[in-house]
């Protein structure tokens, strides 16, 4: 085979009008096809092609419904991960062709469907790309059977991280309390997904249809701050060591070892345990990240950077806190104390702490999706952020499945918006920051992402 | 009727003859015999005619819509295809129905006469289908790795290509299976067979064309178009390949030694996505049709390339003569002696254009 270079030519003038498509995932029996007829019931007034991939138990009454057989082709373009539906390809050039502009085309996928490629084709294609919009993935979940249905299928859990809406249906059917913990799971999985609950899939349609989650613009309202920070610690307390040191006594509990940091604290008369504490939380994750020493009973810490492991193999548990002078400590530890009955005496007396706090341990999630949200201060790098990216989407493009936020370029005044799908990714300058502090905003969604690497990473990317 | 004469570079005439509205987006048009014409609308409308709207009769429908539409080598027959994954017969000389075949599949999107007439080939999903002139079943293919996206006989009748995602296939017609594949990492989307059989070129989703040396099996893909290519056409006398992709009209010379190593010409003229090129029959013109309303029409035969600025510029032509319609442009065909330039459009127009 040989290559030959064909010349480019006039690039082709965007469409201003796309028409927007709204993608309806969820497994079968969670009531897509009911959130399709309602959509078509109360839009009854807009001209709306269905491409129906899967003929469900309810039929769809309208005058256009096409039927479609998933045809995934993978395209030859050099990225490896990139993969089209042919099948929407053939038949959206086909309803693009009709005289009348559709106002809103409709897609319903397989309970089995990959949205990956369904999404990617609008990226891909520019004939798709000319005169069609994804305006946003709406994915259904059935409240009795979700959390079964992502310990067993891939493809629930793909549904779940590639949503822009996520609905959780049939909630009469559960209890209240089992609907907070769907939600909770769902939300740690896809974090910038809004999540409604419904019954009978009745929801305003205001929630579903123009939601604009492909839309850079709207990459703007991407919000990381609700999730709070996760540590590699689930207890952080203030002690006030006498001279001498202190004894840390334990029992075995449900794990053979205790990881554990003792940050020095300067001990001003009159200094707030609380924000001590909070302000020695940033060291104790760096300590935390660096190579463990391990220390068995009868051993000694110390304050400092150290980060111990405790080997629980032999009882009784007893360690010596070293500090000669005594003084004020922050000790953060892997587990809650009380899982291990955990507590420092010194001169008989057992110490209370003078501040406390648990910590949203980062162990503790069983999902594979999750979402990592960053942000930081100040300005990036245009290009340490371009390498970050590129080397990113080559090794980790096929588990990221989602990806938008706001960027501070160093010499750039306008915002940077970007937003992706694997390895595809879309961007362009916004409007300016004026006095808005700048800061960077980014949230990734995707299967085993390791969330200190990516903030690392982004961090290194600063100026 | 209106006598509009246009001329932009003074090397060709060209006149509009005739202009109607059908009652959809013209998804193909073609001439059966002189000036009369088949289409079919994207209602699914079979319509048949010349001239005045007068002239023009309906004569059935594929209920969900049209796909395609062929007619009869020697013009007797006019052959539908729809969304209703029937292909349909009909007489040419006074549109009744000569024979309906349920395909068993929901997308007949292409169909192809055999040279001589005596059969056609039509898509039903992913498998391919032969039948008689009078609608008998001769054979049927294995499923494709995808919906077909294109069929084309041999000139000589003798095998039928495939395009599909994997590539290109050959089918004989009355065996099943594909007789021989050409893997192609990505998705066929149009194929065209040289008049002299010597080349067949495919255009591909992944923004390529693929010519496959007929004789030997060797292949030579063509990288670095602006879109994928969707449509492509051979000048009569087998040098020229048209291919249709973004914006551009992309010529390669396939005389001599082949397309290999050659720089192609660039055709200039559209401004939107280029959807359809057609070769006139025994001519030196190309004509094209595109998103942006506009048929472009070039003699690149007769003119020299623009000499070009540097290596990575392509030599460019610019059209002769441009026309301008209401709508995107959906379906080009020229009558067999070339005279004559039919061109439908998304707003269900249909123009008629003498072309000298």
């Amino acid at each position: 085979m040989s290559q030959s270079e064909a010349p480019p030519s006039a690039p082709v003038f965007p469409s201003t009008d796309t028409v927007p498509v709204t993608v309806l995932t969820g497994f079968l029996g969670a009531g897509k096809t009911t959130l399709l007829n309602r959509i078509l019931t109360e839009q009854h007034g807009r001209r709306i092609a269905v491409i129906e991939n899967e003929f469900g138990e309810v039929g769809v009454d309208h005058e256009l419904v096409i039927g479609a057989e998933e045809e995934i082709f993978e395209m030859n373009n050099g990225c490896i991960c990139c993969t089209v539906r042919g099948d929407l390809i053939r038949i959206l050039g086909t309803l693009m062709k009709r005289r009348d502009r559709f106002d809103a085309i409709l897609i319903e996928t397989t309970g089995l469907a990959d949205p990956g490629p369904v999404a990617q084709t609008f990226f891909v294609d520019d004939q798709m790309q000319e005169k069609l919009r994804l305006d946003g993935i709406v994915t259904l979940v059935d409240a009795r059977h979700v959390i079964d249905q992502l310990d067993h299928s891939e493809e629930t859990a793909q549904q779940i991280a590639f949503a822009d809406v996520i609905l959780i249906n049939k909630v009469d059917l559960v209890e209240p309390e089992w609907l907070d913990a769907i939600e909770a799971k769902i939300k740690r999985m896809n974090a910038a997904a809004k999540i409604h609950r419904t019954r009978d899939a009745a929801i305003d349609l205001a929630h579903v249809l123009d939601v604009g989650g492909f839309n850079l613009e709207r990459a703007l309202e991407v919000d990381p701050a609700f999730m709070e920070p996760e540590y590699p610690f689930e207890w952080g307390g203030v002690f006030d060591l006498p001279a001498g040191g202190a004894v840390l006594e334990l029992d075995p509990g449900p794990d053979p070892t205790m990881a554990m940091v003792i940050v020095p604290l300067a001990a001003e008369i009159g200094a707030d345990a609380g924000a001590q504490l909070a302000a020695a939380t940033e060291r104790a994750v760096l300590s935390f990240s660096d190579d463990e020493r391990t220390v068995r009973t009868g051993g000694s810490l110390h304050p400092g950077d150290a980060h111990w492991q405790l080997a629980l193999d032999r009882t009784p548990l007893r360690f010596a806190i070293s500090a000669p002078g005594g003084g004020r400590v922050a000790v953060f530890t892997e587990h809650h104390p009380d899982e291990f009955s955990l507590r420092f005496t010194a001169l008989e007396r057992r110490l209370t702490p003078l501040a406390e706090h648990a910590y949203k341990p980062d162990h503790e999630h069983d999902e594979e999706v999750t979402s990592v949200g960053i942000e930081v201060a100040g300005d990036v790098d245009g290009e340490k952020l371009n390498a970050w990216l590129r080397d990113l989407l080559a090794t980790k493009g096929v588990d990221l499945y989602r990806m938008k936020g706001v960027l501070a370029i160093r010499g750039e005044p306008r915002r940077y918006v970007f937003q992706g799908v694997h390895m595809l990714l879309d961007h362009r300058p916004d409007r300016p920051w004026g006095d808005t502090p700048r800061a960077n905003r980014m949230i990734f969604i995707g299967r085993d992402l390791d969330r200190q690497a990516l903030t690392e990473g982004f961090r290194a990317c600063l100026v | 009727m209106s006598r509009v004469k246009r001329r932009l570079r003074g090397s060709l005439s060209v006149q509009k003859i005739a202009s109607l509205r059908l009652d959809e987006a013209v998804v193909a048009v073609q001439f059966v015999q002189g000036s009369r014409l088949a289409a079919i609308t994207a209602s699914g409308s079979v319509w048949l005619g010349e001239g005045s709207v007068a002239d023009w009769q309906w004569i059935g429908a594929h209920s969900g819509g049209g796909l395609a539409l062929a007619v009869q080598p020697g013009g007797a027959l006019v052959a539908s295809g729809g969304l209703d994954g029937t292909l349909r017969l009909w007489r040419a000389a006074d549109g009744t129905r000569a024979a309906t075949v349920q395909t068993g599949a929901d997308w007949v999107e292409r169909i192809a006469w055999r040279p001589d007439g005596s059969r056609l080939a039509a898509t039903a999903g992913r498998r391919v289908g032969v039948w008689s002139a009078a609608g008998e079943p001769i054979g049927v293919s294995d499923e494709h790795a995808s919906t077909v996206a294109d069929i084309a006989w041999q000139p000589d009748g003798s095998r039928i290509a495939t395009a599909a995602y994997g590539g290109v296939a050959y089918l004989t017609p009355t065996a099943g299976g594909p007789t021989d594949h050409v893997a192609l990492k990505g998705s066929s989307l149009a194929l065209g067979w040289q008049p002299q059989a010597k080349y067949l070129a495919c255009g591909n989703q992944d923004a390529t064309v693929l010519f496959v040396l007929v004789e030997t099996g060797d292949t030579l893909q063509m990288w670095g178009f602006p879109a994928k290519v969707l449509a492509l056409s051979w000048s009569d006398d087998g040098r020229w390949l048209a291919t249709a992709a973004g914006s551009g009209v992309i010529l390669w010379d396939a005389s001599g030694a082949g397309p290999r190593g050659r720089t192609p010409t660039v055709l200039e003229g559209h401004f939107g996505f280029v959807t359809t090129v057609a070769w006139q029959p025994q001519g030196r013109v190309l004509a094209s049709g595109g998103a942006d309303g506009q048929i472009c029409l070039f003699t690149p035969t007769l003119r020299r390339p623009q000499a070009s600025q540097s290596a990575d510029d392509p030599p460019t032509i610019e059209a002769d003569d441009s026309l301008r319609l209401e709508g995107e442009v959906t379906a080009l065909a020229w009558t067999s002696g070339g005279g004559l330039l039919a061109v439908g459009d998304r707003s269900g127009a249909l123009s008629i254009y003498r072309v000298a």
